[in-house]
């Protein structure tokens, strides 16, 4: 039983590691690495303290909040959709849906009134006009 | 003293940009010819004079003249003589001189290319016409290397009080490998040669000449300037890829950013200035879209270069942002002005017929391109907004990006199929069904199929939604494939039938005698296949991490990757040190790979070093990768059976297929742009010359 429970407790404290790695970008000045990615000796540091304060059986969002206290809050990996972030995630769908609104109204205002039904004309046509005009090209 | 030459001739370039500008103006104004010429050899002058400052730079990297402040910044005396000549755009102020010599090249190849005799046809002026907006752009670009702009400094200035340094810092040594040597020229190549098209259209408004001419005498430098941006972001991604270690080609920094908008916009135009060319309509919308690429162009190279990401607060302290900004409003406020002083010339005579047509089908491209366009401008400008009003510091992450993208990103991929499928003017339900019904069907099966593949052999992690978003990318390539490859089909049929050929020879006919449009296909069979690529590679990748001692091994998805004995090997300015891993599949060994660090001694960067990851191509065909990157390495290296090393070993799926599909659009394009569309005298059949 006890042998169970500590490799359920090594289990949760594995998840809570790579959810943590992921969670956070490394302050070495590698481009947006985050620790779970980045192979540098500040990454490993970082690694072997968040497993220190995991064994103290402190939270990944306890971890978090000192580490992002510690060296800005620039370096959070994750954007919650919620509070002003929900702003990032809306308004690109906004201009979306704006720029396709301005793409129907292009399409309204350059749209003929009459209701035009001429034939078809394949672009094959135009292949054979084009061969006619250069054959003429040529005869010139 | 061949730095004060190259100062000199820097300071004789602001004078001659001037004489181009006033000149020409004022030659066209009075129609006065012998103006109009002074304003073209002016022009030459101009080239001629950076020319000569930028060998000056390039002539102290070799020699090694450390009594230049960039000199000393950028290059050592163990750097390879290939980036020291690369140091040239490895800083600020030398970039921007590398820049000024583009675009006053490309300014003399305006000259060239329309050097026939001084007479008043409407090519002579428009072209003309374009030299004082190339002019104005170099001015402001020479203005900035004169080192009159605080932020910027002469590339060529001296240390003070004649202090000569005995060695340089060096180049960074991320820069220090071919693929960064060819990396920001060429997406150099594709921001400025994007100025010529702005040009064109900016002289086709101060001309007044707002017929199609512009279009066409443009066509070929947006196609250049669209294949060199292509090869640039490629570039730029395989370094990543090769040198970063994070088994990732694309992460949507803003540097990256900066360089795939001005991309998406050409895009955009390309299409959109077909319309124009065979229905003579969407003029403005045309004029605005190419002033726009040029524009993310400098918008782009702003948000790189002024630090307004990093901080809010930066904006305000760099005086070069404030310049990059000025510039940008003055561009703006005469685009507009001209925009609007010309708003009736610039009406359509044409109208759209249906909505099941052609032009109807690039509009929706174009909004795409656009909407894609503004979201990720504004994801790149989110930290700013952000910061300006949370008072916090924010980073976007790449799935922030990967999420917003991938809705418009689909809907592009439909439209690259659809697009091709239908007539210009109008298409009838019969002619529809026709059309449409063979790809439909056909991709509506692939994708199910897909499905049910992508469902039965998922990963425990594996979401619900990456199993349908990646059906859906199946559904639309597939769709892509049949339509172009139909056209194909079709149009080498007929050929082959007229000619009496084979349907092959059918087919490279056609392709011969209708460049740009099959052409154009090819390009969207490589759009197609990038796409599965990227749906490989970024849906399904997978990251191992493990500390090894030599003899221990690491698994991932089948492979097994047995760590073996450390290596090191001196080279001329940095030592490697590596790991010999044995690969194992199945039990078998079919290969070794050997990830290493580099480390660079030269005077600045004594104690970095850069990642040499270990790709191997394995699966299918060679498709997938392998990638090892290396931890840091232990203090008693090459041995470290105390003290292990941290390996990290990824398996990306599918990713070559992402380069594959690049090379094909290169193809495609490099095809597409052979054609030459400026009309002949008296060549009326305007538009018949291809899509």
């Amino acid at each position: 039983m006890l042998v169970i429970l500590l490799q359920l407790s090594s289990q949760a404290n594995n998840d809570d590691l790579k959810q943590l790695l992921k969670s956070v970008y490394c302050y070495c000045g590698c481009s947006r690495e985050t620790i779970e990615v980045c192979v540098c000796g500040v990454a490993q540091e970082i690694e072997k303290k968040f497993k220190q304060e995991l064994a103290l059986e402190k939270t990944v969002d306890q971890i978090k909040s000192e580490y992002l206290a510690q060296h800005g809050s620039q370096f959070d990996a994750i954007m919650k959709a919620e509070g002003f972030n929900l702003v990032a995630y809306i308004t690109p769908f906004l201009f979306l849906v704006i720029f396709g609104l301005i793409a129907v109204i292009i399409i309204k205002n350059q749209r003929s009134k009459e209701d035009i039904t001429r034939p078809i004309v394949r672009d094959n046509n135009f292949e054979d006009l084009e061969e006619k005009i250069q054959q003429y090209r040529q005869q010139r | 003293m061949i730095a004060e030459i190259g100062q000199a001739a820097i300071w004789l370039a602001l004078f001659s940009c001037l004489w181009t500008i006033v000149a020409i103006a004022m030659g066209m104004r009075h129609h006065h010819l012998g103006a109009i010429q002074s304003g073209r050899n002016a022009t030459m002058a101009t080239f001629g004079l950076i020319s000569t400052a930028t060998l000056a730079l390039v002539y102290s990297f070799i020699m090694d003249d450390f009594a230049l402040l960039y000199v000393y910044e950028g290059s050592s005396l163990k750097q390879p003589l290939l980036y020291k000549v690369t140091a040239l755009w490895g800083k600020m102020s030398g970039s921007l001189l590398f820049w000024l010599w583009l675009l006053t090249f490309f300014s003399v190849m305006v000259v060239w290319q329309n050097q026939k005799p001084l007479a008043s046809t409407d090519n002579i002026s428009l072209a003309d016409s374009a030299l004082i907006t190339l002019s104005f752009v170099s001015f402001f670009f020479v203005l900035l290397v004169t080192g009159l702009i605080e932020g910027v400094r002469n590339p060529l200035a001296r240390f003070p009080w004649g202090v000569v340094k005995a060695d340089g810092l060096g180049m960074n040594p991320l820069l220090q490998t071919p693929s960064m040597a060819f990396h920001p020229p060429m997406l150099y190549v594709g921001f400025v040669s994007l100025t010529v098209p702005f040009a064109f259209a900016m002289g086709a408004l101060i001309s007044g000449n707002l017929s199609n001419l512009w279009l066409h005498l443009s066509r070929r430098w947006t196609m250049f300037s669209w294949i060199a941006l292509t090869v640039g972001i490629t570039l730029g991604g395989n370094w990543a890829y090769h040198e970063l270690g994070w088994g990732g080609y694309w992460a949507w920094d803003p540097v990256e950013n900066a360089s795939f908008m001005p991309w998406l916009l050409c895009s955009a135009y390309l299409h959109s200035a077909m319309i124009q060319e065979k229905r003579n309509m969407l003029k403005i919308w045309n004029i605005v879209l190419v002033s726009l690429a040029f524009g993310f162009t400098i918008l782009g190279t702003f948000i790189t270069r002024s630090g307004v990401i990093s901080s809010v607060h930066a904006f305000a302290q760099s005086q070069v942002g404030g310049f990059f900004v000025i510039f940008l409003l003055a561009l703006l406020t005469g685009t507009v002005i001209l925009i609007l002083l010309r708003r009736h010339q610039l009406r359509s005579p044409n109208r759209l017929e249906s909505l099941l047509s052609r032009e109807s089908a690039f509009v929706l491209n174009n909004w795409i391109l656009v909407a894609l366009t503004a979201m990720i401008l504004f994801g790149t400008l989110w930290p700013i907004i952000s910061e300006a009003v949370t008072q916090q510091k924010m980073a976007v992450p790449e799935a922030y990006f990967n999420q917003i993208v991938i809705i418009p990103g689909l809907i592009l991929l439909l439209l690259t199929g659809i697009g091709p499928l239908i007539s210009w003017k109008t298409l009838t339900r019969s002619n529809f069904n026709r059309v449409f019904a063979k790809p439909t069907a056909i991709s509506v099966i692939a994708a199910l199929i897909s499905l049910v593949i992508f469902y039965l052999y998922r990963e425990p992690d594996t979401s619900v939604s990456t199993i349908i978003l990646s059906a859906i990318c199946i559904l639309g390539a597939v769709f892509v494939l049949t339509a172009i490859l139909e056209e194909f089909y079709r149009g080498g049929k007929l050929r082959a039938k007229r000619n009496q050929i084979g349907l092959f020879l059918g087919m490279i006919r056609l392709l011969r005698h209708n460049k740009r449009r099959y052409g154009g296909y090819l390009v969207h069979i490589g759009i197609v296949i990038l796409y599965i690529g990227i749906m490989g590679s970024k849906g399904y990748d997978r990251l191992t991490t493990e500390s090894l001692t030599p003899g221990q091994a690491i698994k991932i998805r089948g492979y097994e990757l047995i760590a073996g004995e450390g290596f090191q090997q001196k080279h001329a300015n940095f030592d490697l040190s590596g790991v010999n891993f044995t690969v194992k599949k199945n039990g078998k060994v079919f290969d070794t790979m050997k990830p290493a660090r580099a480390f660079y001694f030269t005077a600045g960067q004594g104690d970095q070093d850069t990642i040499e990851s270990a790709i191997h191509h394995v699966g299918h065909m060679g498709l997938n990768n392998l990638y090892i990157a290396l931890g840091p390495l232990p203090s008693k290296f090459p041995n470290y059976t105390q003290e292990p090393i941290t390996v990290e070993v990824y398996h990306n799926p599918l990713i070559n297929l992402v380069w594959i599909g690049v090379a094909v659009m290169l193809i495609g394009g490099i095809i597409a742009i052979l054609e030459n569309t400026i009309p002949t005298t008296n060549l009326t059949p305007r538009g018949l010359s291809g899509v």
